[in-house]
């Protein structure tokens, strides 16, 4: 195994110049025995635990730590044991604010704030030269927290599950050949192309135990291969068969159907019912911190499911310990009631490149209406008709920038002519009202809309997702910004009308062909857009031009499921044009195979942001919007930044574990 | 009559109110000192505008003072101060913005106002800077009307069907009456949900309204088909029924000559009070995003900004339609009640 002793410090700068040095890395903290580290390494863990452990409960905290545990430092200062945090999660999906996000919220490497990587669950690994095989060292003597040992056939039967078309799991890339278990603690993965992004892969959802491992003893109890009894164990807990069993085990989402499923993270169900999640410690927990006391710090996370008005009252009366899910514009009445309630509000920087996009129906069946949505000078004019610097003010308390959709303006490879400098993003209505009139759109009916070139009025239904319950017009920005952009259209003779829909009825209009214009926001991230593929498309052919999606979608599922395309039976909806499967073969296929931060990465993500500026196909008013964060005021140790992998707020759950309760 | 009801001082102050906010609602372009959607972002959200009387100390005309506005670096809310140093007299007949009176004469003279480039918002500015009170005069044109007209369709459907369920009897009165029972028992909101959705989002929006005001009167019917059922299954027994019939009237003149006026008085008062329930309907759909949309501008959808507790703690004013709806509602009311009292032959 390669070490590199400066491996922090190299693998920053070796990232910004962009090398592939992050091609291996070894926890030095671990290895090396840190000096901070308390009695000759006499590990500590919470009372709670001791408790358990007096009383026979419970294995000594040597045989439930790894030989080397994952030392953590954390961000302010060592912290002290005990607590519960309370949080609120919204929706169905309640992945924020430390709700579902600690059960997952730790993968097998992690990325630093300063973007360097580093080992995390894993102690070491290495990506070989060639990009074609990938190495992970496993931390011997790490457990599951049902006490089961951590090894490198749960990551190969994984691989074996995803194989078995009887049972469903959530697959690997299709680069994937093999993955082999060297031995217990070396899992080894072999693809059929160069893949150096899997290195990235294992620093999110795609590194979890949902996606790239599984507790292998314990599901095994529910798979034929492995328990010839299976199929009456399926029966006596009420499945038709083993598969069905082994399916409702593994979910892991929404809701975990058995939260007794083993995990390695900080914390583990502990209880669920539809609005209450509740979470204690996982005594096998991997990882100390630098005093060599186990983590997690507090011992319990509740977490209440609301809807996204009851979530605002809750956080502002100051019942949430931690909350994430606030919109910038209930940041007024967060800081007015911050004293009273012992929380302070930051605002902390949002991902967006655009908080609010537009994109036009380009894959339109009415041939008039695409001919006028593909015309470059119509998204010109129409941006030229948007006051950006108004709508910030007025809707974005002046804290969002007004931008063309694209990147956020820290990337690596920015241009300022693609957002704040765009040439179209200026606001100009005069010259918007000139294009307009030049491009046979002069004639207007006699309530001064401008008529389309069959003689219809220029009607376009702005589409856009409806807020959530008890987030209407009143409270949020998204909203507000339509209804201004729509008096800036109406201002240059189109008759704009607002149409909130929900997700189905938005998928249904997206691939039936009548969009006019569709409401976006993009993500403009870096490394979440390099890992998603899909920001770096932008509404175009995600959220917009859902035609073209629908064939690509299609497309790359024939391709995964290794069936050949040649009955001749046509894809659902529509082969794009050129233009668009340049965009689509640079963000979903050229960039992918680069390496993050190489000269061939920073070209082609430059050439499809430029192909973006050019097109126009989606029009930005404002982007990088911060957004709150709001913390009991005896919390230490939360982030305040993003890291440089935020993907989503998701990942400030990284730093959970770390986080604590000053008395 | 007249006079039991002139004695009713509530139930005329409110008569009185009623007609004001109708003559409002009419001329909404001329009362109103601003359009409905005149957006003044750089007033978003500005408080209500004092009148002021004295400015240092002297006794002046009415006036109202320039607006100076700064964002507070902690909270980042716009913060408006008065700027003493300029002043602008509140006028009468002052020119605005251009409209329509009646839909019929041009005209940009609005009943009251200040000059731009100053502002007076009377009930503060929304979100978007637009006037609430200006919102408030033109809403009252859709939720007062919807009102009538909600109403004048409950009543045909109404003595309609009550008439024809009084008047056979039988198997038809059987059918009608159990379809009210069916209709009275559904929860009315979830009804009103359930019928709206149904409205395509994209048909012109007088369509809509008109729509809106057929489901509210899906429900609004039924009590007064009852009643009118009950009247005629009364009246039908009454000698002067049965002489008119024996003297050769038709049935359709023994009903509207002789019937109807036994009972048009109860009617009427039945529908003042019928009239506010059709407006919290309306008030309410659109409310929830399901009646009118912007930018149709109805007291419900005036009132959509106040959804969030943002508004409700930091901009009370977004509120003020509310109180208007509840004044209104309960001048309807008093009326109905006036009404009735008068019209009691016992009191």
């Amino acid at each position: 195994m390669q070490t590199a002793k400066l491996m922090p410090a190299l693998l920053g700068a070796a990232l910004l110049v962009g090398t592939s040095a992050w091609a291996s890395g070894t926890d030095e903290a671990t290895a090396g025995g840190d000096a901070a580290m308390a009695g000759d390494g006499q590990y500590k863990e919470a009372p709670m635990l001791a408790a358990m452990v007096a009383a026979g409960d419970l294995p000594p905290l040597e045989d439930r730590l790894p030989i080397e545990p994952k030392v953590l430092v954390p961000l302010e200062e060592v912290g002290t044991y005990g607590g519960t945090l309370n949080v609120f999660g919204t929706g169905a999906h309640p992945w924020v604010d430390g709700g579902d996000s600690p059960e997952r919220s730790q993968y097998p490497l992690r990325m630093n704030f300063d973007g360097s990587i580093e080992p995390d669950q894993v102690k070491g690994y290495e990506l070989a030269e060639d990009n074609m095989t990938f190495t992970m060292y496993l931390r011997e003597g790490m457990k599951w927290s049902n006490g089961d040992d951590f090894t490198a056939e749960d990551f190969r039967f994984k691989h074996e599950m995803d194989m078995d078309e009887g049972i469903s799991t959530w697959g690997y890339p299709e680069q994937l050949e093999s993955i082999t278990a060297v031995d217990d603690y070396t899992v080894r993965y072999n693809f059929r192309v160069p893949y150096p992004r899997v290195v990235l892969n294992m620093l999110h959802w795609r590194g979890s135990d949902w996606r790239a491992y599984a507790p292998s003893k314990w599901l095994k109890q529910w798979h034929i291969e492995y328990n010839p009894d299976a199929n009456a164990k399926a029966k006596e807990e009420g499945f038709a068969d083993w598969a069905a069993a082994f399916n409702d085990h593994y979910t892991f989402c929404c809701p975990a159907k058995d939260i007794n499923k083993p995990s390695v993270h900080a914390w583990k169900w502990q209880e669920q019912t539809t609005t209450v999640r509740i979470w204690e410690r996982n005594p096998y927990h991997y990882a100390v911190d630098t005093a060599g006391q186990q983590l997690p710090y507090i011992d319990r996370i509740v977490s209440e499911t609301v809807n996204i008005g009851t979530y605002k009252l809750k956080v502002i009366a100051g019942e949430a310990d931690y909350a994430t899910s606030m919109s910038l514009t209930d940041y007024p009445v967060l800081k007015q009631n911050e004293e009273a309630k012992g929380y302070t509000a930051t605002l902390i920087e949002g991902m967006a490149g655009a908080d609010v996009a537009y994109t036009f129906g380009v894959d339109n069946l009415d041939p008039v209406k695409r001919e006028l949505y593909n015309n470059v000078e119509f998204s010109r004019a129409m941006s030229l008709a948007i006051d950006r610097e108004t709508v910030n003010e007025t809707v974005w308390l002046g804290q969002a920038v007004p931008r063309q959709a694209t990147a956020r303006n820290d990337v690596r490879f920015y241009k300022p002519e693609w957002g704040e400098e765009h040439p179209y993003a200026r606001y100009d209505p005069d010259e918007a009202n000139r294009i307009l009139d030049s491009i046979g759109l002069d004639k207007r009916n006699a309530d001064g809309v401008r008529l389309m070139a069959n003689g219809e009025p220029l009607h376009l239904v702005l589409t856009f997702g409806a807020p959530g319950d008890g987030d209407s017009a009143g409270g949020n920005p998204a909203v507000l910004t339509h209804e201004l952009v729509k008096e800036y259209w109406e201002a240059v003779g189109a008759s704009i009308q607002l149409s909130p829909l929900d997700g189905d009825s938005i998928r249904a209009a997206e691939t039936a062909g009548i969009m006019d214009i569709r409401a976006t926001s993009t993500s403009g991230i870096e490394f979440y857009d390099f890992v998603s593929g899909n920001s770096s498309l932008m509404g175009v052919g995600h959220r917009g031009a859902g035609r073209y999606y629908a064939y690509w979608s299609a497309e790359n599922n024939a391709r995964s499921a290794g069936v050949q395309n040649t009955d001749g039976t046509e894809l659902p909806g529509e082969k794009p044009p050129a233009d668009f499967q340049r965009l689509y073969d640079m963000a979903r296929v050229e960039m992918q195979s680069t390496v993050y931060g190489s000269p061939e990465y920073m070209d082609v993500r430059t050439r499809i942001y430029d192909l973006h500026a050019d097109k126009l196909w989606t029009i930005g008013v404002v982007g990088q919007s911060p957004s709150p964060l709001v913390v009991r005021n005896n919390l230490v140790n939360v982030p305040r930044e993003l890291p440089a992998s935020a993907e989503g707020m998701l990942t400030m759950n990284y730093y959970l574990n770390m986080v604590f309760f000053r008395n | 009559m007249r006079r039991k009801f002139a004695k009713h001082r509530f139930a005329v102050g409110s008569a009185v109110v009623l007609v004001l906010l109708y003559a409002a609602a009419a001329f909404a372009g001329f009362v109103a000192p601003y359009d409905r959607l005149d957006s003044r972002t750089e007033f978003a959200l500005a408080p209500p505008t004092r009148v002021r009387v004295f400015h240092e100390g002297q006794l002046q005309r009415p006036f109202v003072y320039g607006l100076t506005r700064e964002r507070d670096p902690v909270t980042l809310l716009m913060v408006y101060q008065d700027d003493r140093a300029q002043r602008y007299p509140v006028r009468l007949l002052v020119p605005g913005d251009e409209y329509k009176l009646i839909g019929l004469f041009p005209s940009n003279k609005h009943l009251f106002g200040v000059e731009a480039p100053a502002v007076m918002y009377l009930f503060g500015a929304d979100q978007l800077g637009r006037d609430v009170l200006s919102r408030v005069i033109h809403g009252a044109r859709i939720s007062l009307s919807i009102g009538l007209l909600g109403v004048a369709v409950s009543f045909a459907m109404g003595c309609l069907l009550g008439g024809l369920s009084g008047l056979l009897g039988g198997p038809v009165d059987m059918a009608i009456q159990r379809a009210i029972e069916f209709l009275q028992s559904l929860p009315s909101i979830p009804l009103w949900m359930a019928l709206s959705a149904a409205v395509p989002h994209d048909w012109p929006q007088l369509r809509t309204f008109f729509m809106i005001t057929v489901i509210l009167s899906t429900i609004g019917w039924t009590g007064l088909a009852r009643v009118v059922r009950g009247k005629i299954l009364q009246l039908r027994e009454e000698d002067y029924v049965t002489a008119a019939g024996i003297g050769g009237a038709t049935r359709v003149s023994v009903i509207v000559r002789h019937m109807l006026p036994n009972f048009l008085g109860y009617l009427i008062v039945h529908l003042t009070l019928a009239v506010p329930a059709m407006i919290l309907g309306e008030t309410a759909l659109s409310f929830l995003g399901l009646g009118l949309q912007a930018p149709v501008v109805s007291w419900g959808v005036a009132l959509q900004q106040a959804q969030s507790i943002r508004v409700v703690a930091l901009h009370p004013w977004l509120l003020i339609p509310a109180l208007v709806v509840v004044l209104t509602v309960l001048c309807f009311n008093f009326v109905g009640d006036g009404l009735r009292d008068a019209a009691d032959p016992y009191r």
